[in-house]
């Protein structure tokens, strides 16, 4: 008999190719009862590929899924029974309405109508219900979609991007929605996202992968502690490509929309940096140093690991 | 067991749902209406026929039932499944929990529905048609001598030929994820012995034809031409023949393969 864990989900050495592309590699995720769950990383990294092994989408060669404590190729559908998922894009039928497209998980999933309703209510949708999906926004088809992974009143939830393409309000309903899911339904949640602003806010646990490769995993106090005492600083310049390889190999950094973000120790090592810039011909446009949060223990462990 | 009949019931009711107010709802009430629809025109231009018996108005619509039938399969097949490459859907479906099977086949059921309900509405149709044509004049009516059972067997007869079409049709339209490439295999599969018959009578081979029979005896997509033409040297109209065993089997074989490999898919 297998000793009782505290965590929901559990993977141990789990592996993925795509052909001869190693996507995962030797993944040990274990995700806590009741946490909201923060799954991190860039893009392509494999946050994606992991939750649909977790979802049984993908056939895992190579490791082993537990979730609820049971086999996930033994006990598909026992598993599934007490997931609700959503995956990458909202998956909806957008030539139906909300209510339809809740109809239509529950006749599959065998649940009562009277609880389409209520939901409804809940991702403040009930006065759109009505009307096709494909005249939703996209914050709207978003909300559908938890809405359908709450149907079964699960006890893990699994979101793939939940905050992808909304607008900040949106984000905000988004993040106190997951709160009161988890809070009041006692219901895990464990999420993915790029966007570590909103992880930081929400997530008590969370997990970085970079390129298929599990590089963090523990508490979010944890994850912040890393950074303490570091700060960020944000330089716009004019030939972004020539600084980034200034920095690479001596600091954490990072290029974005023409802006350079290198965490840093103090005021000297960021005026060091700025002059290094200039002394190598690259205009500086303007600076800024910022107190480190997430972004910078993200970072430096995305660096550190790419430095390994 | 009693619990996957139960999901597959599921399946099927959803599936219902889901179709309602897409194309394939459409087609499923456009094709018997198109149908039923030519025949009549040609019913009424031949009223002033001394020799005009309802029998040629029911192997009209036999042999016009038939001809449309698989573009109609096609079409509404790879219209249904679509519905789910559309917007990803099979990501969040098969992340229920639902065998894979089981809701492979609870789909195929729930399109099948839509396609006997075509069944019944050309039915339906005819005989309003008929008796519509009744009023307006006398002997275009349904009249005594009527032969139900004949237009029954000549349309049942169609659907079952056409049974290798569903199941093959089907597996393509779950396996690819656009809705052209389906429908173009399916509309070249249906118009090759179509293309043949015209190249083997612009070359004056018409008469040897054994290439244009090997051609709709091998080819499933032919079946409802073959059936509704007597190609196959069927003597007489029956609904159940050794060509139906044929397509009945076929058409197994097919839904069997397609859910074996929809079960080890990979939904990326």
């Amino acid at each position: 008999m297998q000793p009782a864990s505290n965590n929901i989900i559990q993977t141990h050495s789990l592996s993925f190719s795509y052909g001869r592309l190693n996507v995962l590699n030797e993944i040990n995720l274990e995700v806590p009862r009741g946490s909201i769950f923060g799954f991190l990383g860039p893009n392509g990294a494999g946050k994606s590929t992991t939750i649909k092994t977790l979802l049984g989408l993908l056939h895992t060669e190579q490791g082993m899924i537990r979730i609820f404590g049971k086999e996930l190729n033994t006990h598909k559908l026992f598993i599934l029974e007490r997931i609700g998922a959503m995956v990458e894009s909202p998956s909806l039928y957008d030539h139906l309405n909300a209510f339809r497209n809740l109809e239509i998980t529950a006749r599959m999933r065998n649940l009562p109508f009277k609880r389409i309703r209520p939901l409804l209510e809940t991702v403040s949708l009930l006065q759109d219900a009505g009307r096709p999906v494909k005249q939703y926004s996209t914050g709207m088809k978003q909300r559908l979609c938890l809405a359908i992974a709450l149907l079964a009143e699960p006890e893990l939830l699994i979101l793939d991007e939940p905050i992808n393409g909304l607008d900040p309000n949106g984000i905000m309903e988004m993040r106190q929605m997951l709160g009161r899911i988890n809070e009041e339904q006692k219901c895990t949640i464990l999420l993915s996202s790029h966007i570590l602003s909103e992880i930081e806010k929400i997530c008590s646990d969370v997990a970085i992968i970079s390129s298929g490769t599990l590089v963090y995993q523990g508490s979010m106090l944890t994850l912040l502690g890393l950074a303490t005492g570091r700060e960020v600083l944000t330089i716009h310049v004019d030939d972004t490509d020539k600084a980034k390889n200034l920095m690479d190999g001596r600091f954490d950094s990072t290029i974005k929309d023409q802006i350079l973000t290198v965490t840093v120790k103090d005021k000297p090592e960021a005026a060091y940096i700025i002059r290094m810039l200039i002394e190598n011909g690259i205009e500086v446009y303007s600076a800024e140093r910022e107190s480190a949060g997430l972004e910078a223990s993200f970072l430096h462990l995305l660096n550190s690991s790419h430095q390994s | 067991m009693k619990r996957n009949l139960n999901t597959f019931a599921r399946i099927v009711a959803a599936e219902t749902v889901k179709l309602r107010s897409t194309f394939a709802f459409w087609l499923t009430l456009f094709y018997p209406i198109g149908t039923v629809l030519l025949v009549t025109l040609f019913w009424v231009s031949m009223r002033n026929n001394k020799s005009l018996s309802t029998d040629m108005f029911i192997n009209n619509l036999g042999n016009v039932a038939s001809f449309f039938l698989p573009f109609f399969i096609v079409l509404m097949i790879s219209v249904a499944c679509n519905t789910e490459h559309k917007s990803a859907m099979l990501k969040h479906i098969l992340a229920l929990p639902v065998p894979r099977p089981v809701f492979y086949l609870g789909k195929f059921a729930g399109i099948m529905v839509f396609i006997t309900l075509a069944l019944i509405l050309t039915l339906v149709f005819a005989y309003g048609s008929l008796l519509l044509c009744g009023l307006l004049y006398t002997k275009l009516g349904l009249g005594a001598t009527f032969n139900h059972g004949l237009l029954l067997r000549i349309i049942i007869r169609a659907y079952i030929a056409a049974s290798a079409i569903y199941t093959i049709q089907y597996w393509l339209g779950m396996r690819l994820r656009n809705l052209t490439l389906p429908v173009a295999i399916g509309s070249a599969l249906i118009i090759l012995p179509i293309a043949i018959l015209i190249i083997l009578g612009i070359a004056g081979l018409i008469n040897e034809n054994q290439s244009f029979t090997k051609i709709i005896t091998y080819n499933p997509y032919s079946y409802p031409y073959s059936a509704a033409f007597n190609m196959m040297k069927s003597t007489e109209i029956t609904i159940f023949s050794v060509n139906t065993y044929i397509f009945i089997s076929l058409s197994l074989a097919a839904l069997l393969l397609g859910a074996w490999d929809f079960t080890r898919r990979r939904v990326y």
